[in-house]
């Protein structure tokens, strides 16, 4: 597996699903995590987890929806490890509904936690980074952004639009030694997906080329290498996790 | 955004120079600042430098014209 040794990781989204997997692989990789999320309780669960297991993790409390809240986490974050090597904008929410009926409110607060929330942590981590003359920035995108999907206008655009603020930041600061990548996921067994009705996971499966699911060790494997040493010539690209569900 | 050009040419350079002067800076020295060559990040690294190194916050608009710091 790669190694992250003495490299300091920052995961939103962490205390639950695909973020709650990757704060481990991170850590199991030799990364030092600060695990940001709204839910103490499960943050504070994660990083005793991680701390049982050898690992170094930090909590720290984050809507990414509150550009406050981001301000000071990252300084927080920055006062306990002293920098940044890795980001992983993980952090997601979903308020599903058929685009013509979509309240404002709904399409807002997705667009504002999916995509906005991204960005300004990008805004936090490029300054040291660009400092460094290193870093890796994962964002978490998602099949739908490529294969669209009814009933989520608000989360698609905003996991598209995840997509193309990977591909202007990668180019931006491409001379600075950052790359900024986007993982994809396919359907993925997690408290998003969980609350699926049976029929609609098998109806999902039958689309699925590899036929199953994928988890959350699947998409964290993919941040992992995207976070090491040996992806440093890779920036701008989409890395589908998807069990061929969607070959563009 | 590679391209090389000097800090007084961009759009932001007559707001950071004011408030450099402001700040009390001598103005040949905030002058020969503008003389800086770079690309847009080279200006926006000298920028956090500048108020990284003397405590300083430098507010500048974007005026979203092409060549801007941002």
């Amino acid at each position: 597996m790669f190694k992250l040794k003495d490299k300091v990781a920052v995961v939103t989204g962490a205390s639950q699903g695909i973020g709650r997997d990757t704060a481990h692989a991170l850590a199991e990789a030799g990364a030092k995590v600060a695990v940001a999320a709204r839910n103490e309780e499960k943050l504070a669960e994660l990083v005793q987890e991680i701390i049982a297991k050898g690992g170094e993790a930090f909590a720290v409390k984050m809507d990414v929806a509150d550009i406050d809240q981001i301000k000071s986490g990252f300084k927080s974050i920055l006062e306990k490890f002293g920098k940044i090597d890795i980001l992983v904008n993980n952090a997601a929410i979903t308020r599903d509904g058929l685009a013509m009926r979509m309240k404002p409110d709904d399409w807002d607060a997705v667009l504002r936690t999916n995509l906005t929330g991204a960005h300004l942590c990008i805004q936090q981590v490029l300054p040291p980074m660009m400092k460094a003359r290193a870093g890796r920035i994962i964002n978490i995108s998602s099949v739908v952004a490529e294969s669209g999907n009814a009933g989520q206008a608000n989360y698609v655009a905003s996991k598209a639009g995840l997509i193309g603020l990977t591909k202007a930041i990668a180019i931006e600061i491409a001379s600075r030694n950052i790359t900024v990548n986007a993982v994809a996921p396919g359907f993925v067994e997690s408290p998003m997906t969980a609350v699926l009705p049976d029929k609609v996971k098998e109806e999902l499966k039958v689309r699925i080329p590899l036929g199953r699911m994928g988890t959350g060790k699947d998409v964290a494997a993919s941040i992992v290498f995207l976070a090491s040493d040996e992806a440093a010539y890779i920036t701008g690209h989409v890395l589908d996790v998807n069990g061929g569900m969607y070959l563009a | 955004m590679r391209i090389i050009r000097k800090l007084r040419d961009t759009p932001e350079w007559p707001q950071i120079r004011d408030q450099l002067r402001k700040a009390g800076f001598d103005p040949n020295a905030v002058a020969k600042l503008g003389e800086a060559e770079g690309d847009s990040l080279d200006h926006v690294e000298l920028i956090m430098a500048l108020e990284e190194a003397f405590n300083i916050e430098l507010k500048i608009d974007s005026r979203k014209k092409e060549g801007s710091l941002k």
